[in-house]
């Protein structure tokens, strides 16, 4: 056991919906928690109350990474918030091992009226540094926040992203044996985020146990061979980062799809059946790198279309818009009278890089002038495999050639 | 016992959290863990004591957060630190206010004395600690919400939050009470406001001032701490202190003294704050604490004890919870 950094068994924490501690009925019950401390119904479920985790489980080793994924509401922060010791469980333990430094938010301990060079102090004694460690690191926090010049200008004048590099800048000079990280590698620029992702691989390679939480999950493979995915609370997947990309995106592949008429009866049209092949024809969970793919569907007229086409609009997992692919566009001709029409899309050459793309289908009807007559509500996702972990955004391959040589007397 | 006594300054060494285990097994409780010590029946008493001990512990953050209060307040105010003046100049020229009403319907009653130190001197000593009290109870209690984001962000024994206010109150007290001290050897000295000759006694009891002020400090420590973590719970309280100190200015005798009742002043001493401030004025002006008011200091010495030693408990009791119920 001695190798574990965490250890977190059978937690359980829920939350309250709504206001709390609104009107008179709820002062009696309160006296009582705090002058005696939870009673039974801690452990339960009570009246507008709702489990935020269900019964999770993990276990970490020493200087290893773990990745948290999860969609909005899966319990995420309120994780690391529990190993971070701010919230408490209802039930269930958990065992951090080590000095543990907690990056939930940047800056959060900042005082807006305070000087840059201020707040290093500040905020560096809140995230538990001694006085004497932060005079020692100043040199380097600044350094590595890139923003010298402003060290004695109140924060308030700060930019978000001053502020950004700032906090994190402090936090990443921790030296932590435990780093719990939620989700703050989405501020700064793309040069800082690169800077601070390399910072953090530093950290766990020199024996730091990472716990971090990303919805950006090529940040994630990179940095964690382990992750764990988190739904509505509960942990649906422990285990090797790959598999677990896989679990998360089928998380919102399952989600239910839907026309854009509110009313069933008035749909026209729909989009059925919608899977991703590799170009022999077998539908699979991902494609590879640099070799074509399919996407079939079954387009379903029910009620007349003047000119029906199918679109996909494909976005990184990012949310970065990549390209838009039309059946119009592309030549295809889809028949306007009712029934249903098997169509499949073949992406050759294969221009996606590794990572995590997500597809929107829609339906349109190109004879009139209105956006589309039905999309799917949910993205269907895909990974693409292959290549280096997010190194790359396209995939531009061509020829070289020696075209000629001059006769160089220089 | 605790992972403190390992790592001194940082946050968190070893930590074992935990939960409630399954319903029915009440051995266990929830919501204890290794920064907020845990509250046996074998050390309730201590607990004040493991807070300020903690609190030291972790004294460069308490610094920090102290030098961050005394900063922020002063910043961007024309007058800066001459507001540490300034607060107590208008609450002792109201005291002089008052005193000149009582003196002009005494005077109109037929009893004739003079206006002058005699009268000025109890103000000013009254008001200066009274200033030190507001502001202690008044900013810890509202320290705690003002801090959210730090208590639902990043951990930290949360005592540091109120005791940082209350060390920045203390700093604006030494400060306005040296300032107090030159204005009183001024006057006394250069006798330009009459009646400056009795109204001054120094004797050895003098020394019974520091203990005097650790009482009132004690008392408003506790307080401030009740406070500080009720007002989470229950925003109420903010109001409801607010209007305590504003109003109690008049039942904490800062300008009345209990001799003004004639037999009836004891009433007041009920409050705890009126027989240490009472006391507080009977050895500077007198020379001595006043016989009968001995009995109600020892019982302020005694609520006050009673309430910092309650309030730790419910703030030990309740820390957990800080960061859901905010």
């Amino acid at each position: 056991m001695n190798d574990v950094a965490i250890h977190v068994e059978h937690v359980w924490k829920k939350f309250r919906k709504g206001q709390l501690n609104d009107r008179m009925r709820d002062f009696f019950p309160l006296m009582r928690q705090l002058m005696f401390g939870p009673g039974k119904s801690d452990a339960d479920l009570g009246d507008r109350e709702f489990w935020a985790l269900r019964d999770v489980s993990f276990s970490v080793k020493r200087g290893q990474s773990l990745g948290v994924v999860g969609p909005n509401g899966a319990g995420k922060s309120t994780m690391l918030k529990m190993l971070a010791r701010i919230l408490r469980p209802n039930r269930g333990t958990f065992d951090v091992r080590g000095r543990v430094s907690s990056l939930i938010e940047v800056g959060a301990g900042f005082h807006h009226e305070l000087t840059g060079r201020e707040n290093i102090y500040l905020s560096g004694t809140i995230l538990g540094m001694s006085r004497k460690e932060i005079c020692a690191r100043e040199r380097a926090i600044i350094e590595f926040s890139e923003i010298e010049e402003f060290m004695e200008t109140p924060v308030k004048r700060y930019s978000s992203g001053m502020k950004a590099r700032l906090g994190f800048s402090i936090a990443a000079h921790l030296e932590p044996d435990v780093l719990l990280v939620d989700e703050v590698l989405s501020v700064g620029d793309v040069r800082f985020r690169q800077k601070c992702l390399r910072h953090m691989e530093l950290l766990s390679q020199s024996n730091v146990t990472i716990i971090f939480i990303s919805h950006m999950l090529d940040q994630v493979r990179r940095l964690c061979p382990n992750t764990v995915v988190l739904d509505q609370g509960k942990a649906i997947y422990n285990g090797p980062t790959e598999e677990a990309t896989r679990v998360y995106l089928d998380v919102f592949n399952q989600a239910p799809s839907h026309s854009v008429d509110a009313d069933d009866r008035n749909r026209k049209v729909e989009l059925r059946d919608i899977n991703f092949r590799n170009i022999a024809g077998d539908e699979v969970g991902k494609w590879i790198v640099r070799q074509p793919g399919m996407i079939d569907c079954r387009l379903v007229i029910k009620k007349r279309i003047e000119k029906p086409a199918v679109v996909i609009k494909i976005f990184d997992i990012r949310g970065m818009y990549l390209d838009t692919i039309g059946s119009a566009s592309g030549g295809l001709i889809i028949p306007p009278e009712p029934g249903q029409y098997r169509v499949r899309f073949t992406l050759e050459p294969m221009p996606l890089t590794d990572g995590d793309y997500a597809f929107h289908f829609y339906v349109y009807d190109r004879s009139l002038q209105v956006p589309c007559i039905w999309e799917l509500r949910q993205p269907r996702m895909l990974s693409v495999r292959g290549g280096n972990i997010g190194s790359s955004v396209v995939d531009c391959s061509g020829r070289w050639e020696l075209i000629g040589l001059d006769d160089s007397s220089v | 016992m605790d992972w403190s006594k390992k790592n001194k300054r940082s946050l968190v060494t070893d930590q074992k959290f935990i939960g409630k285990d399954q319903v029915g097994t009440n051995t266990t409780t929830a919501g204890q863990n290794a920064g907020a010590p845990v509250c046996e029946s074998t050390d309730r008493g201590l607990m004040a004591w493991r807070l300020l001990v903690d609190a030291v512990r972790f004294r460069d953050l308490l610094l920090a957060l102290t030098y961050r209060d005394i900063r922020v307040k002063y910043k961007q105010a024309f007058l800066g630190i001459f507001w540490v003046f300034f607060m107590p100049f208008v609450a002792i020229a109201s005291g002089i206010v008052f005193r000149l009403a009582i003196w002009f319907f005494k005077s109109q009653a037929g009893i004739s004395e003079s206006f002058g130190m005699g009268q000025i001197v109890p103000v000013m000593v009254k008001s200066v600690p009274w200033l030190l009290f507001a502001g202690i109870v008044g900013g810890s209690s509202t320290s705690l919400i003002n801090s959210m984001g730090l208590i639902t962000k990043i951990y930290f024994p949360r005592q540091v939050v109120p005791f940082s206010t209350i060390l920045s109150s203390m700093f604006d007290f030494i400060i306005s009470l040296s300032g107090m001290c030159l204005v009183l050897v001024l006057v006394l000295t250069t006798k330009i406001v009459p009646g400056g000759a009795d109204a001054v006694n120094i004797t050895t009891h003098y020394l019974w001032l520091p203990v005097l002020l650790l009482i009132l400090v004690t008392l408003a420590t506790g307080l401030g701490l009740f406070f500080s973590c009720a007002n989470l719970f229950m925003r109420d309280v903010r109001y409801l202190v607010q209007m305590c100190l504003n109003y109690g200015v008049f039942f904490s005798l800062v300008f009345l003294h209990y001799e003004d009742f004639q037999g009836w002043g004891w009433i007041f001493f009920i409050n705890p704050v009126a027989p240490i401030l009472e006391s507080i004025r009977t050895i500077v002006t007198q020379g001595r604490i006043a016989p009968d008011i001995l009995p109600w200091l020892a019982y302020s010495t005694a609520v006050a004890v009673i309430v910092m030693i309650f309030a730790s408990r419910f703030f030990n009791r309740s820390e957990a919870l800080f960061a859901e119920v905010v």
